[in-house]
């Protein structure tokens, strides 16, 4: 799936995946109209993002043995070894966020870290405000799956815990050496009783499934999504969570490839669900919930701070249908593994 | 006549130069097979 020239059906979803010139690709959209085509609906393919809490601020992913990973300094020092795809994706990044300091915005991003109002010397603050720290209920016969960079198998806080895995990136194995799969699984999915306090996971009961469907550097397709979600509904996942997308236009409509995805995804009784965005700079700019949170089948999670506002980073699209937040819950400033 | 566009600039930043198309679920062999044929592939170079 890494090669642009691949092309791939997953049958259970009903999409097809395949380069197309822009003339095939024309074809295909005037296929559409054909009712004795089955082809229903038709997008580009997106290059998509591990999505960071705060894309500004000073995160540092561990690995399991409390060093910084080097993967992305290793990678930056063997130039020749970067792939299209990371490189597309790294010059997408450079050019907005230079965009975004050429328009000031970004020094809204270096707001005053107000003092913790919670003692977490237990749970932390997001535990606490969604009373998941008292819950009765702890995710049991639930199985919940994370579509990320993956997740660091040896972690000791998941010992002996049931994890299906799968790496949907070529030569890339489950292990997370990016951090942030990790990272997500431990606030789904964390132990009730960690080995370093505070407490930070939700569902310390429930079945992990981690599919890898972003690479070490943080960056997937759509195909690769797909090929998670499909893998994920064959288990019978009830939860799919990916803290992944790509910024949208204000007014770019769903992809409804993707839109369709959701709604078969419903019928088999998986609820995917995805972040809004962390691409805003709020108060001067809310950016509109990107893809593909912003299908109206996926649910689009905004972020919240410590105040429980609606996060300075987090998107939210207000004008049309399908394009809003669903739900907002903690992100900023969330302790983890 | 300007040189058409081809690849990831024909669809936009942050793409992937691929298409991603829903097909019928109860007709997805027809619909690939349909695919096949706009794009110009024959059954046997295609990769499904």
């Amino acid at each position: 799936m890494e090669s642009p020239e691949a092309s791939i059906v997953f049958p259970n979803l009903g999409v097809a995946v395949m380069p197309a010139s822009p003339e095939q690709f024309m074809g295909i959209r005037a296929a559409e109209a054909d009712s004795n085509v089955p082809i229903i609906a038709s997008a580009p393919e997106n290059v998509v993002f591990a999505l960071q809490e705060d894309p500004f601020g000073e995160e540092e992913w561990l690995t399991s043995e409390g060093e910084e990973d080097e993967t992305f300094a290793s990678v930056i020092a063997s130039p020749a070894g970067l792939s299209m795809e990371y490189l597309r994706g790294y010059s997408d990044a450079v050019q907005n966020l230079v965009g975004r300091v050429v328009a000031g915005e970004a020094l809204v991003e270096l707001e005053e870290v107000i003092p913790a109002a919670f003692d977490e010397s237990q749970t932390t603050w997001g535990l606490q405000v969604t009373k998941a720290a008292t819950s009765q209920f702890s995710g049991t016969g639930i199985k919940v799956a994370v579509l990320d960079t993956g997740m660091d198998l040896e972690h000791p806080d998941f010992a002996g815990r049931s994890i299906t895995s799968r790496s949907f990136i070529e030569n890339e194995p489950v292990h997370d050496r990016h951090g942030h799969g990790t990272h997500c699984i431990g606030t789904a999915c964390g132990p009730q009783r960690p080995s370093k306090l505070p407490r930070y996971g939700v569902a310390y009961t429930a079945d992990t499934f981690a599919g890898k469907v972003l690479s070490n550097r943080g960056s997937g397709t759509d195909a690769q999504i797909l090929g998670g979600i499909e893998w994920a509904i064959a288990h019978g996942c009830e939860v799919l969570s990916m803290s992944l997308g790509a910024p949208v236009l204000p007014g770019q409509r769903p992809n409804p490839v993707v839109e369709k995805v959701g709604q078969r995804a419903l019928g088999q009784g998986t609820l995917i669900i995805a972040a809004a965005g962390n691409e805003s700079g709020r108060p001067t700019r809310i950016n509109p919930v990107g893809h593909p949170a912003n299908c109206r089948s996926i649910m689009a999670v905004g972020a919240l701070d410590e105040r429980l506002q609606v996060a300075s980073f987090s998107n939210g699209e207000r004008t049309r249908p399908g394009g809003e937040v669903n739900i907002a819950a903690p992100g900023r400033l969330t302790l983890n593994i | 006549m300007a040189e058409q566009e081809q690849g990831p600039e024909f669809f936009g930043p942050g793409t992937t130069g691929r298409t991603l198309v829903a097909l019928e679920p109860d007709r997805v062999e027809a619909g690939a097979n349909a695919l096949s044929d706009l794009a110009g592939v024959s059954r046997e170079r295609r990769g499904w």
